[in-house]
Order: C-alpha cells, then structure tokens, then sequence
C-alpha cells in the first residue's frame, strides 16, 4: 500500500481530480487505512468548495458601474 | 525572480504599430475596433474583464478601495496602449499584465516591501498541513452566506502574495490551472506547487471555523 508520503506526492493532482483510475483506486484505498490523509484530502476538499461558491471579492455592480462610467469620461475627455 | 513581477507590459508590444493576426481569443472583434478607436468596444471590454481584474488587484493590494483606483489606472493604460497590442497573448493576459504592473507601482509608492518582496520571491520551504480535525458537511447550518464570504475573504488576505493571487484565480475567479500560468506568465507546475500550498495554508486558516470542534 501507498505511504503518505506518496500519498501526499499525489495530492495535489488528486485535488484536482487529474489522476488515473489506477491511482485514484491506490489513493482511495491509502485514505481508507490512514485516518490524518482521509481527513486531508475531505477537510481540503471542503475548503475548496467553501471558497469557490463563497463569491468573495465580488465586485458590486454598483462600484463597477461607477468604475467603467469613470473610465469611459476620461477617455472620451482626454486627450487619445 | 518570479515572473510574477515587475516587468512592464513588454515595450515592444506598447510601442508596436503593426498589428499581426490575432490569435484564438473571445475578445478579438472588440479589440480590433477598440484599436481603431471605437470607446464603445473598449467599454465592453471593460465590462467583460472588470471582476478578473479586480481580484488580481485586490489579490496584491489586500485593499479593496486601492484596487478600485489601480483598477481605473488600468483601464485607462490599457486603452492608451491597445494600438500596439500585438495579439502575442490573449487580450486578457495583457490586461492582467497591466494590472500587476499597475499594483506593483502602487506597493512600490506605499512602501510596502513586505508585499513586493512576497510577490518577487520565489519559492519557499516546505509547507505541510497542521490542522487534522474532520469538518462539517454543511457550514450553511452554522453561518450565513456572507459571514462565510467574510471568513473566506479574511482567510485570503492572510495568505502570502505569491499563493493568495494563485488561490483567488484558480478558487474564486474559477480559471483553469493553465490560463491561471498564462495569466502570471508563471510556468503551470509552479502554479501547481502554489495552488496545493496555498490551499493547504487556506484550509488551516479558515478550519478554526469550519472543523467539527469549532463549531
């Protein structure tokens, strides 16, 4: 069986769900006897998510109408 | 030094007046009219790529008032220079190479060494995972909406330069790994060297709130 350090070689690529049936089958099965790379890769999994469907640093559309309507006066103003 | 850096956008390219065949790229139409002065077609090129360009400002600046005005900066540089863009990259990339510069200029004026050298640096040590508590399923059934987008974006302003512009390409702005290296001019295993360990450092940041014993 895999260690976790080879486990962890791959975890990155595992993350982003670019590894081979092959592996994925050795990685699940590593995960399954090793309770801290099981935990890694379910609590890493999680965070990504979180911050993917978090819609952080959204721009308002508020902010970014004033922005472009900022930009556009100056072009159309200065000098090109 | 990274190529996360200070360059600015290739002078060649600024300075060019001969325009070659665009290559592959959503925007080319907009561009070709922008380039012949069109400010309507430069305006829906703001519109398309305004919230890219603010989270890379955002990402290098961790202020978001400042990012507005860099934001601006970038436009206006951008539109100044678009005659001599040379279709060498996507139009988007050359509008994040704009952006950085733009940023950089900024943390140059402020002083703030502590960012640049971040952002300059190259790679560090080692970086393992400390936190090794199991997390909720659901952190809705604990927070609201936004306080997990205040938590999140807390989390991301404690991460280092180099790993919190990867993270907020590849998490929040969702670009593949690859336009996030072409986008920093970055090759794509250092991408995924700072991905895997900017994540690993998010996750222990934001775990205080989202593992099982926090809550």
């Amino acid at each position: 069986m895999m260690t976790c350090e080879e486990f962890f070689a791959e975890f990155g690529d595992y993350l982003e769900n670019r590894v081979s049936p092959e592996l994925r089958m050795e990685l699940e099965q590593h995960r399954r006897h090793c309770r801290e790379c099981d935990v890694l890769f379910d609590s890493t999994s999680k965070a990504i998510k979180i911050v993917s469907e978090s819609n952080s640093f959204d721009l308002p559309q508020n902010v970014s109408a004033q922005i472009i309507e900022r930009v556009m006066a100056k072009l159309k103003s200065g000098p090109k | 030094m990274s190529n996360l850096d200070t360059r600015v956008v290739d002078a060649t390219e600024c300075r060019a007046t001969h325009s070659s065949q665009p290559v592959e790229d959503p925007d080319a139409d907009f561009v070709v009219s922008a380039q012949d002065g069109d400010c309507e077609a430069f305006e829906e090129l703001v519109r398309r790529h305004s919230q890219l360009i603010y989270r890379v400002l955002v990402a290098i600046l961790r202020d978001r008032d400042e990012a507005e005005d860099a934001m601006q900066d970038t436009f206006l540089s951008a539109f100044k220079y678009i005659r001599g863009f040379q279709w060498r990259s996507k139009f988007s990339t050359w509008l994040v190479s704009i952006a950085r510069n733009a940023a950089l200029q900024r943390l140059r004026h402020r002083k703030d060494t502590e960012s640049l050298d971040a952002v300059e640096l190259g790679e560090d040590g080692y970086f393992g995972p400390r936190q090794v508590r199991t997390w909720h399923d659901d952190p809705e059934q604990y927070y609201s909406k936004v306080e997990i987008q205040h938590i999140v974006e807390q989390g991301i302003l404690q991460l280092s330069t180099k790993y919190r512009v990867v993270v907020m390409l590849r998490d929040v702005q969702q670009l593949s790994g690859p336009e996030v290296a072409r986008q920093l001019g970055l090759t794509v295993s250092a991408v995924k060297i700072r991905l895997l360990r900017g994540r690993l450092m998010l996750r222990d940041l934001l775990a205080p709130c989202f593992s099982k014993n926090a809550t």
